[in-house]
């Protein structure tokens, strides 16, 4: 297991950054994929919920269905993932809004696991507008995950934020966080709109904090031709890749060898 | 989730014997993998130890080391992650006979009732070989144990894979009534299974092919699979079959293993020349 103090791993990904190469981050939820993630030598690795429930075969979706305690498997993903990990940092995947548990004792938490840094995942963001504003309302909303990212940084630990809209980046940005992920979620949307709106996003982070980085969430764009665009219009500084990462490719490769065998005669 | 009879999961083995295809199950502790076995209808699944440690990217004969859980624990809590994620495909559990603290029999109803539809001896100490295999074997808690439990549960009408290492286990293992045999294709390298290595591919292949006969000349009706092996490509499962003239083959998790992590390795590889235009 090896911790990453935050000025070590922000100094290698502004290295990075400065050599005009590409931040590369994924999310791991089992030690066969944070192996294999450390082993392509991305730049950090994200362990969180959806992660999890993905290497189970279950879609992330199901992350913010009233099924999982998040915040609970926090222990159980440290003892899969950190003792293998030699070089990769693995940044803790915190949900804010837990009603059950204080967001800066789970900060605590994780540096002590062993985790070289915190993200809000799970996050309001991902329940889309209508909900997400009925939470809101209620008092679980955004705000509560900026102001853990913002304890985070004050406390010097490396710090990721998932950003949903332009505003949630600013504020994201604001509060100090190291990267901010700009996520655009649309079924509809053309390809050309949701990089106009990632950029959006980009910019307002750029404005807010120019320390910050700007990762875009990959999907819809997975190819490295789309995604070589999607950097160069958004002016991002690399990508964060879940399930096209760690999932879809090993989804479809299991599909590749099982199918080949069970067609052999004998 | 569905629970299948020891008759129904004989009778889908004896279609695929006879209609010359290919009988494939497979080792995982990983629910990703569970799935899409049960999508591409593998014949059945098992999970056990060794197949959550290599799902948890340790190498799978740490699990028969004191660490991680009793293998029987660590089988009960991943069965949920396994049995619902697939539909049409019996599970099967790894149980650990030795288990000094266990009630057997209560445990087997227990595997039997949230969902497992049959049994194997995984972990074994069949393919235990030097002194240490022998003090296994001489207190008792050895590989005859693995036999009287498959043996118990044959009679039981439980549906049981039986792992066999030699040609006197194979016998043992015949004798016993185990529903399938699964007889040992010693690797040829990634030793990360613990057990002793074959120089190469055909004479672990000539090991193989000779339980395989033992077992035939046992029992004309014993369905035969090989696992294990190092077994790098389609090709190699190809001839593993021609050599023994096996009726399948269990793909351990070192082979799901190998293809996510390949996946993930060819994916951000890809991505390794993207650069960048901000300043």
């Amino acid at each position: 297991m090896r911790q990453f103090k935050r000025e070590e791993l922000i100094d290698n990904l502004k290295k990075k950054v400065n050599d005009k190469k590409a931040v590369i981050a994924c999310g791991a939820g089992t030690g066969i994929t944070a192996k294999a993630a450390e082993g392509s030598e991305v730049d950090f690795i994200i362990a969180d919920i959806t992660a999890s429930l993905r290497s189970e075969g279950i879609t992330s979706h199901a992350a913010i269905l009233p099924y999982y305690d998040s915040n609970g498997r926090l222990g159980v993903i440290a003892k899969k993932l950190l003792p293998i990990m030699k070089k990769t940092p693995v940044i803790a995947g915190i949900g804010a809004t837990d009603p059950y548990r204080d967001a800066d004792s789970m900060i605590d938490e994780a540096a002590e696991l062993g985790f070289s840094g915190i993200i809000n995942a799970p996050t309001i963001g991902m329940y889309g507008t209508e909900l997400r504003g009925e939470m809101e309302h209620c008092g679980y909303g955004l705000d509560k995950e900026v102001m853990m990212i913002q304890k985070a940084a004050k406390k010097g630990l490396f710090t990721v934020a998932n950003a949903f809209t332009k505003n949630d980046a600013e504020a994201m940005a604001k509060a100090d966080a190291d990267v901010v992920i700009v996520n655009y979620k649309s079924s509809s949307d053309s390809a050309k709109n949701v990089l106009k709106e990632l950029k959006k996003m980009a910019d307002a982070v750029k404005n807010a904090n120019v320390k910050t980085l700007i990762l875009l969430q990959c999907c819809p764009f997975t190819s490295s031709e789309e995604l070589q665009h999607a950097l160069e219009i958004t002016g991002a500084h690399g990508f964060f890749g879940g399930s096209a990462i760690e999932c879809v490719p090993a989804e479809k490769a299991l599909d590749g060898i099982f199918a080949d065998i069970m067609g052999l005669q004998v | 989730m569905n629970r299948f009879e020891t008759n129904e999961i004989k009778q889908r083995l004896r279609n695929k014997i006879n209609s010359k295809k290919i009988i494939f199950g497979i080792n995982t502790g990983l629910g990703m993998v569970a799935k899409k076995a049960d999508e591409a209808r593998v014949d059945f699944i098992i999970t056990d130890k060794e197949s959550i440690f290599a799902a948890d990217g340790r190498i799978p004969a740490m699990a028969r080391a004191g660490y991680g859980g009793d293998c029987n624990e660590v089988v009960l809590e991943a069965a949920p992650k396994i049995l619902e994620r697939v539909e049409k495909t019996p599970v099967i559990a790894g149980f650990g006979i030795a288990e000094p603290y266990t009630n057997v029999d209560r445990l087997t109803d227990k595997f039997l009732k949230i969902g497992f539809s049959g049994v194997t001896n995984i972990p074994t100490s069949g393919g235990w070989v030097g002194p240490y295999g022998d003090g296994i074997r001489d207190a008792g808690v050895g590989y005859s144990a693995e036999l009287s439990y498959i043996e118990k549960c044959s009679k039981r009408g439980i549906f049981t894979i039986g792992y066999c290492f030699t040609e006197e286990q194979v016998k043992q293992m015949c004798a016993a009534g185990a529903s399938v045999l699964s007889l040992y294709v010693p690797k040829t390298k990634n030793e990360s299974h613990g057990w002793k290595a074959a120089e190469s591919m055909d004479q672990a292949l000539e090991t193989a092919a000779k339980l395989c006969e033992t077992a035939r000349k046992e029992n004309s009706e014993a369905i035969i699979l090989c696992s294990g092996g190092t077994m790098e490509s389609i090709s190699d499962i190809k001839r593993c079959m021609e050599t023994t003239k096996a009726h399948g083959f269990i793909g351990d998790e070192i082979i799901s293993c190998a293809k996510i992590e390949d996946s993930i390795k060819k994916a951000v590889g890809a991505y390794k020349s993207l650069r960048l235009s901000v300043k």
